[in-house]
């Protein structure tokens, strides 16, 4: 998943950012409002962590824009400000989550993962396509009970398309998704990925029961194999 | 113990100035009285000799002959006759008068004739050429005694009464041209006991010396709440600018203890908290030196100081690309000063001058001008708008609003500058449009 931080203090900015790589998230990091915009506008985020007080556009009218413009991406609001007042102004301009400084990694991550899944409309951190169980927050995969070790990438673009079951998605998309502007170049080996995917999910597996599936020139798509479907 | 009161002190004092003043003017009534009474008994006896007198004559044979209307005793005069020898022709003397006393024409004298005391007026009534006849008016002094007495009964009575109304008419008027100082009184002490500064006197403005003891009070009292209030926010705001340092190294430690792996990774999160503790401790540094000059304990070590020198020394160290630097320093220019003070005013000037006046040449200026010294530091950078320049000198303050941190600026640099002109007698201006740059300028008088 790729998440945005928006926070101007830069040592703040850094030490979020290494702690949600270390998490497994795919991260950009911006200083103030307007730079968070051009980040939104030019690529596709799970989830943006927001600091409040920030110049140029502080936190509450960057949010602001975002909403009227239509974008139900999930928000956690960073700040110092704990008075009650700050807090229900933060979420009521629509921010799905609010964090007061200093706060502990551990609790950001979990209220990530909370605000991440309700938007996709999961209960629990547990995603489930056929017998492939993907547990988000011990970052895990198994099929029919047998653990299935992944890379980092690999774990997260199996999570990218176990969240989207059944649809297709693209090569442009899934490169948004899993590598940020910094290692933007190394997305060649995409196929390379998805090969090994395939070893590691279907494995011999028969045709009938494959669950990542290829739609030669438009991508890629995790789905329960339909009775009498052949690829 | 009860509180001596202002109005019963006066009060005090009115009454025993009334009572005094009733006893005087009892004294200047009895004495004026009993002057009356004894003028009116001498005229009562003029009168009367003078009316008998023109009824008295001798006939040719030298017989008195008295008309009617003489009186021998009228109103307590008691006439008599004599004879030109002296011998007693008609009425009576008075009990107990037994003096013997010669006659004098027209003079009323007192006399004292053993029983009492006279007042005595001899006429001589001529009759003829040779004879004629002594007449004689008696009349007994007025005794003052029973005057006087009357008058001290009617005192007795009058004084108790004059004193009760006078002090308490005085008491009664003390209190409610007081009662503002009682509510002066009350409003402070239940100022002084809770923690509402806001709280005013509020006497109109009408100008007595009441009302101009509230109008100072409450002036003092804004004064007081303004102080404390400006107190308060700069506590406030050295805590918050303090916390967020303290924020990011516990959140660098805490990353540091729980997901740092090699040891590149643990350089950069160290990195970090030093960076961050080092900004702490400027920010403390300045704010220590700010509060030390507030209150007057880092005294000042006037001694001459080159104002170009000092400049040259100031821009040369803090300046971080000296390519930028622009000199432009008169010699000579001397001013009385603390030294190391003044160079940290000069290095705040160019520090800010650097990191938030732009890219362009940083001018460092000093020279003598109408009797001043003047150190000035100019930018080409963004400038500062109109309605910001006043700001600008607060603490803490920052043209961009949130606080700048990357700069490394900490809000304090020019409040520290303007506080340590302040303290060399000196100001502070700035000249400055957005868009257009800015000049600071220091003003100090000439050594």
């Amino acid at each position: 998943m790729r998440i945005l931080v928006v926070e101007d203090n830069r040592d703040m900015n850094r030490l979020i950012q290494r702690a949600l790589t270390k998490a497994g998230y795919t991260v950009d990091g911006c200083f103030d409002g307007e730079e968070a915009l051009d980040f939104l506008a030019g690529a596709e985020y799970d989830g943006v962590v927001l600091d409040v007080m920030m110049p140029k556009m502080d936190g509450h009218q960057l949010l602001t824009r975002l909403r009227a413009s239509g974008s139900d991406i999930p928000v956690l609001f960073l700040t110092a400000r704990d008075a009650v007042a700050d807090r229900v102004a933060g979420l009521d301009l629509g921010a799905d989550d609010y964090l007061v400084k200093p706060f502990a990694f551990e609790e950001l991550l979990a209220r990530i993962r909370a605000m991440t899944r309700k938007h996709a409309g999961n209960r629990t951190d547990l995603l489930a396509v056929g017998d492939l169980v993907l547990d988000t927050r011990a970052r895990t995969a198994a099929r029919a009970g047998r653990d299935i070790p992944l890379l980092p990438k690999e774990y997260a673009i199996l999570e990218h398309l176990m969240r989207n079951p059944g649809a297709v998605i693209g090569r442009r998309q899934l490169e948004d998704r899993i590598w940020n502007y910094e290692k933007a170049g190394s997305s060649n080996n995409i196929d390379g990925y998805m090969s090994r995917l395939r070893k590691k999910i279907d494995g011999d597996a028969p045709e009938s029961q494959r669950l990542l599936h290829t739609v030669r020139g438009v991508g890629w798509a995790l789905r329960e194999p339909q009775k009498g479907e052949t690829e | 113990m009860r509180k001596r009161s202002i109005k019963g002190r006066i009060t005090g004092w009115i009454t025993l100035l009334v009572v005094a003043l009733f006893a005087v003017m009892l004294l200047f009534t009895y004495s004026v009285s009993h002057s009356v009474v004894q003028r009116t008994a001498r005229q009562q006896l003029t009168a009367a000799v003078r009316a008998n007198a023109s009824l008295v004559s001798l006939d040719e044979a030298g017989g008195l002959v008295t008309g009617s209307g003489f009186s021998f005793y009228q109103n307590g005069v008691t006439s008599l006759v004599y004879n030109e020898a002296g011998a007693l022709l008609a009425g009576q003397l008075p009990v107990g008068f037994s003096a013997s006393i010669p006659f004098e024409n027209g003079v009323l004298r007192p006399v004292d004739a053993g029983a009492g005391e006279y007042y005595l007026l001899d006429l001589w009534v001529a009759s003829g050429w040779e004879s004629g006849v002594w007449l004689r008016g008696l009349l007994e002094v007025p005794d003052s005694a029973q005057n006087a007495k009357n008058l001290l009964l009617a005192a007795a009575v009058a004084l108790p009464v004059f004193v009760a109304a006078g002090a308490a008419g005085s008491y009664l008027i003390l209190r409610r041209s007081l009662r503002r100082l009682d509510h002066i009184n009350a409003t402070v002490a239940s100022i002084n006991e809770g923690r509402d500064l806001s709280r005013r006197i509020g006497l109109p403005a009408r100008g007595d010396e009441l009302n101009a003891l509230a109008a100072g009070f409450d002036s003092l009292l804004e004064r007081l709440q303004r102080s404390f209030e400006a107190e308060r926010q700069f506590t406030a705001d050295a805590s918050h600018e303090l916390r967020t340092p303290v924020a990011v190294i516990k959140s660098a430690c805490e990353y540091g203890e729980q997901y740092d792996e090699t040891a590149e990774e643990r350089r950069e999160t160290l990195a970090t908290i030093r960076r961050q503790a080092d900004r702490m401790g400027e920010l403390i540094g300045q704010l220590l030196t700010l509060t030390r000059l507030d209150q007057g304990v880092e005294r000042l070590d006037a001694r001459p100081v080159d104002l170009g020198q000092l400049a040259r020394r100031a821009a040369g160290e803090q300046a971080p690309d000296p390519a930028r630097l622009r000199l432009e320093l008169a010699e000579g220019v001397v001013v009385q000063g603390d030294e190391a003070l003044l160079s940290r005013l000069a290095a705040n000037l160019v520090d800010n001058a650097f990191k938030y006046g732009g890219d362009g040449a940083v001018t460092v200026r000093v020279a003598a001008l109408d009797a001043e010294a003047v150190l000035s530091v100019a930018d080409r950078g963004p400038g500062i708008p109109a309605d910001q320049q006043e700001k600008i000198w607060r603490r803490f303050y920052q043209a961009d609003a949130a606080r700048g941190e990357e700069r490394g600026g900490v809000g304090l640099g020019l409040s520290l500058v303007q506080t340590i002109a302040r303290l060399h007698g000196g100001r502070m201006t700035l000249e400055s449009e957005a868009g257009a740059g800015c000049v600071f300028t220091l003003h100090l008088p000439l050594a």
